[in-house]
């Protein structure tokens, strides 16, 4: 029944306050309702009144419409320093199960915002997460909570604001667009590389070191080109950046195999191929990675590692939860990830 | 009500801060904030210390000291339990106590014991907002006891100080100038739609009987041994002011009746129990002028109020209607808790006896069978029976006259027999002795007389209004004559005439004997003739106080929007109601409108009018265009002259734009050299 109403309340908001990368805070979006103080205040409001009738105190009378009128400017002094705010969300970066994932916003408000209202201070919280937050002027980065494995949202954060003298709140639920992975924390282990065979499947377990002299010719410098790869002879010359093409320009080479670390814990297992992934990565090896169904040929750099990450992540991982593409177009995700190559999804 | 305050304390003592939320949200400007919530809070103490009780008052010092220890060097939070317990210990305690001290002093008794105990820990958001509304709380109670003008501004000015500190808790860390200002700012606002509400609001008849105050206030009370209202003498307090619409009476008349005393057991007089009312006649004609004046009374003690002879009521209190007696006494029905407003008009110069023939006179006779056996003796040996009465009366006057008697304010000891003593012995007292002495020497010679309580003389101010004060309580004498009535009597009068044409502190020696007493009055200023006029000009604004705010009742009310709109009747006072709520609403969209409209610099403005210019004659500016380029593309459509002339507008306006170096010149020189181009430009325009 809970989850019922909660998933109108939901549906609603999605209505309501569409998924945004930018928001600024206006009638639209904007919640307003008297705190605990707040009703505090109307309850002593409604004792003076008592007093100041029963005891025909003129005094205490004035006193009581001036803090119901001091209740009516507060409503609208809280409004107006709230709805002066802009909020930009960033995309949330990928991290490991060990970091907390990290919500990077920018906050900003209108040019003509009277002083009154400079002094307002605005809070980022959020139900499902233990965060409470004042937010700056400019780029704010809130650690959330660490997350598990595999592909999130951070779905609603709330803002508020209870500014003069915390009689009325003001608040917003926000969704932060954009879905982004959680890797395994990183778990040190011994490598176990096959050697690289057209079949993948049989080999030399053990790693392979190849030499790697054997100059190609030269090519335009990419991102990913390590930097001693690069042909400083040319760049001395003011010709630009140029890499030498090695035919094997790693010097570590092979197959990393997922069932070659699986021992009964999986997750155990994956945070140790994950170490192996962060580690071939570093040293520059062209390896391929094979995890379930899944095959990821040969290749280095970035990207690469990238790729083998995210295969990793969504390792058997099921995912149930509403997920929102970049274009902030929501849709139910179901599929067991495991299998599909993630290349596809246009996330990575 | 009070016991539903009393169970949400409780409560809210009791309730653990369960709420996570709250109490990771972090307090701004702490160390301000605490040490001015504790300034607020002894403030409160201190204006409020009559009905708190003396442990409580300890309990005060106790945590004031520890909170401020505590807020000046931070330390950990108390524990929550030992808190609590220490509430429930208290609260057990006052309920206790509750039946003695009367549910309004335990009510904030209990209310300054929640403060003092949450004071202790002021940590967390929720700590200070529920300390604040505590002390919102306290200055309510404070102001059922004070509300004249000082003690509002006082407790006005720790409202603010209160809103200061939940302004500042929840503000970013600035300057305390900054936040009391913004704080200020905020509550000026707030003061505009209160007052309209004020004057506007129906104003309601109490809704039901509250607690009554039992205050030690002074005042004259039902039961009088001669020297009490010596104890009066000390006191400078207001009693009430009078305000006259004709002429004042003259200080020979200006006796304050309230209370009239026929019983005496031989040390002290008391209201007897006999019952007063009789049937009166139809119809009483009154003699001679009458004087029109409206009483403001301030909250007493008894309910005996105060007039002149004889009173007729025209308007009486709001909260409680009064009672006019055949002793020419104004009476409520229960002592006046605050401040009351009655008309009334006085026929001071009818004599007393328009009930004449009606009134059972014997019960002014009674006298104590024994005591005072002197004074007996005196009287049957002064007085015989073939005398008529005004010669008795005449006679025993005498006694004062050449008696060598001496008033003061500060009489000695008579106890075994009060009237032997102070005739015959110490021949020195205060006008209760001489009242005390007279009516017994009276009804000693088959003379009805009894005392009447009161005030005599007053301040005038202003003209027409005459203030009483606590020392101006008098007693004086009644005596029947058959043909004139109830005489009334002052042997005070012939002792010390001054006390009577000018007021108590006329004479030097009592001025003296009252500054002892009393050494901090203000009245002690006034030999000091500038000291005089302040003091004067201070009673004044609190009287227009009085006057315009505390008096303020539904019959002002209705007079006053009367004035405003014109005859009401109840459909014109409802719109009155709704168009009042119209002005709050505007009032408030006024503050926030201005701000909506960005306010362009003058050169902005300049620049949209110099386009608008050209708009007008169709050629519009594109969008993002510079002056520059805007000039350029249209130079070929204008005349020659009018070309020359925007060139050198534009040339002009990007060297003080570009050029300027430090400190350009003001905007309006370029303007002003300009304008004449300007028009060039203009009637090139016109010309085609």
């Amino acid at each position: 029944m809970k989850s019922w109403t909660q998933a109108r309340v939901d549906r609603w908001l999605d209505k309501r306050i569409p998924s945004s990368h930018s928001y600024q805070l206006d009638v639209n979006n904007t919640f307003i309702l008297p705190t605990r103080f707040g009703w505090a205040i109307v309850g002593l409001m409604s004792c003076l009144f008592i007093l100041g009738t029963n005891y025909q105190n003129n005094v205490i009378l004035m006193f009581c419409y001036f803090v119901f009128s001091l209740l009516l400017l507060a409503l609208f002094h809280s409004y107006v320093s709230f709805v002066q705010f802009h909020i930009v969300f960033r995309p949330v970066a990928n991290c490991f199960s060990n970091q907390y994932a990290q919500l990077q916003l920018d906050l900003s408000h209108k040019k003509n915002r009277s002083a009154l209202h400079s002094l307002s201070n605005i809070a980022i919280f959020s139900k499902r997460y233990p965060v409470y937050e004042y937010l700056e002027d400019g780029s704010n980065i809130i650690a959330i909570s660490p997350f598990s494995r595999g592909l999130h949202h951070l779905g609603r954060v709330s803002i508020e604001s209870i500014f003069p003298f915390g009689l009325f709140r003001c608040w917003s639920h926000l969704t932060v667009p954009g879905q982004f992975f959680v890797f395994p924390a990183p778990i040190p282990c011994g490598l176990q590389l096959r050697k690289q065979n057209s079949k993948g499947n049989t080999g030399n377990k053990s790693g392979v070191a190849v030499t790697s002299d054997d100059l190609q010719g030269i090519r335009d410098y990419r991102d990913s080109d390590p930097i001693h790869h690069v042909s400083w002879k040319h760049f001395a010359k003011g010709q630009g950046l140029f890499s030498k093409d090695f035919s094997e320009r790693s010097a570590i080479s092979g197959w990393l195999h997922f069932s070659d670390y699986f021992n009964h814990n999986v997750e155990q297992a994956l945070s140790e191929v994950t170490f192996q992934i962060l580690a071939l990565s570093k040293q520059d090896a062209n390896f391929g990675f094979s995890i379930g169904k899944q095959q990821i040929m040969p290749n280095t750099g970035i990207p690469h590692q990238q790729q083998c990450l995210e295969a990793i992540a969504l390792y058997r991982y099921k995912q149930h939860a509403l997920t929102l593409d970049e274009n902030g177009n929501g849709r139910i995700n179901n599929g067991i990830n495991n299998g599909i190559d993630v290349s596809q999804t246009g996330l990575s | 009500m009070v016991a539903l305050i009393m169970v949400s304390i409780m409560a809210l003592m009791l309730a653990k801060p369960g709420y996570r939320k709250m109490q990771k949200i972090k307090v701004y400007n702490r160390k301000i904030a605490s040490l001015t919530i504790l300034g607020t809070f002894a403030a409160l103490i201190l204006s409020l210390i009559e009905p708190l009780m003396g442990w409580v008052l300890v309990l005060c010092a106790c945590s004031f000291c520890i909170t401020l220890y505590k807020s000046i060097a931070y330390s950990s939070p108390l524990k929550n339990s030992v808190l609590n317990l220490l509430a429930l210990l208290c609260i057990s305690i006052l309920i206790w106590l509750a039946a003695d001290y009367g549910l309004l002093n335990t009510m904030i008794n209990l209310l300054v014991v929640a403060c003092c105990l949450k004071i202790l820990n002021l940590h967390h958001t929720g700590d200070y907002q529920m300390v604040a509304s505590i002390q919102l709380f306290l200055v309510a109670c404070g102001l059922i006891f004070h509300q004249s003008l000082l003690n509002s501004l006082f407790y006005a000015f720790l409202i603010i100080l209160i809103f200061c500190v939940l302004h500042a808790i929840k503000i970013k860390e600035t300057g305390l100038k900054t936040y009391s200002k913004h704080t200020v700012i905020l509550l000026l606002q707030a003061i505009p739609v209160a007052a309209l509400l004020f004057f506007v609001t129906p104003k309601l008849s109490p809704l039901w009987q509250m607690p009554v105050n039992q205050s030690n206030k002074t005042g004259l009370s039902e039961k009088m041994t001669p020297g009490d209202i010596a104890h009066l003498a000390k006191s400078d307090e207001l009693v009430f002011r009078a305000e006259f619409t004709g002429p004042l009476p003259s200080p020979q008349q200006r006796y304050w009746r309230a209370i009239v005393l026929d019983e005496f057991d031989g040390k002290s007089w008391s209201i007897s129990n006999t019952n007063k009312s009789f049937d009166g006649p139809q119809m009483i004609e009154f003699k001679g002028q009458a004087l029109d004046y409206v009483v403001i009374a301030q909250p007493t003690s008894t309910k005996w109020l105060y007039s002149l002879d004889i009173p007729i009521l025209i308007q009486g209190l709001s909260m409680q209607t009064i009672l006019t007696n055949q002793q020419f006494q104004l009476t409520g029905r229960t002592p006046l808790y605050t401040q009351g407003l009655y008309a009334v008009k006085s026929f001071v110069e009818q004599p007393l006896n328009i009930y004449k023939g009606y009134e059972n006179l014997s019960q002014y006779l009674q006298i104590p069978s024994s005591g005072n056996p002197e004074t007996v003796e005196f009287v049957s040996e002064n007085i015989n029976t073939s005398m008529t009465t005004q010669e008795k009366i005449d006679k025993l006057k005498a006694t004062f006259s050449y008696g060598d008697f001496r008033y003061t304010l500060s009489p000695p000891l008579m106890q075994s027999a009060p009237i032997d003593e102070f005739l015959f012995e110490k021949k020195a007292g205060f006008c209760s002795h001489y009242a005390s002495a007279l009516t017994y020497m009276l009804r000693l010679a088959n003379v009805p007389a009894r005392i009447v309580t009161g005030y005599q003389g007053g301040e005038v101010q202003s003209g027409n209004v005459i203030s009483v004060h606590q020392f101006d309580a008098h007693a004086w004498v009644e005596a029947w004559e058959d043909d004139k009535g109830w005489m009334r009597i002052d042997p005070t009068a012939i002792v010390a005439p001054n006390r009577v044409l000018s007021g108590l502190l006329s004479m030097v020696q009592n001025r003296q004997e009252f500054r002892q007493q009393s050494p901090f009055s203000l009245t002690n200023l006034k030999e000091y003739a500038v000291f005089n006029q302040l003091r004067l000009l201070m009673a004044n604004i609190d009287h227009t106080w009085d006057q315009s705010i505390l008096s303020y009742n539904q019959e002002r009310q209705k007079s006053l929007l009367k004035k405003i709109f014109g005859n009401m009747k109840a459909e014109s006072f409802s719109y009155a109601l709704i168009g009042s709520f119209v002005i709050i609403g505007l009032f408030i969209s006024l503050l926030f409108i201005p701000k909506r409209k960005a306010k362009g610099s003058d050169e902005m403005e300049w620049i949209d009018k110099l386009f608008q210019l050209f708009e007008k004659q169709k050629l519009s500016r594109i969008e993002n265009e510079t002056l520059q380029q805007f000039s350029q593309r249209i130079q070929p459509q204008l005349t020659p002259q009018a070309s020359n002339a925007l060139g050198f507008i534009v040339k002009e306006y990007y060297e003080w734009k570009y050029t300027g170096l430090q400190q350009p010149a003001p905007f309006k020189i370029l303007k002003n050299r300009l304008y004449k181009h300007i028009v060039m430009v203009q009637s090139q325009f016109t010309n085609k």
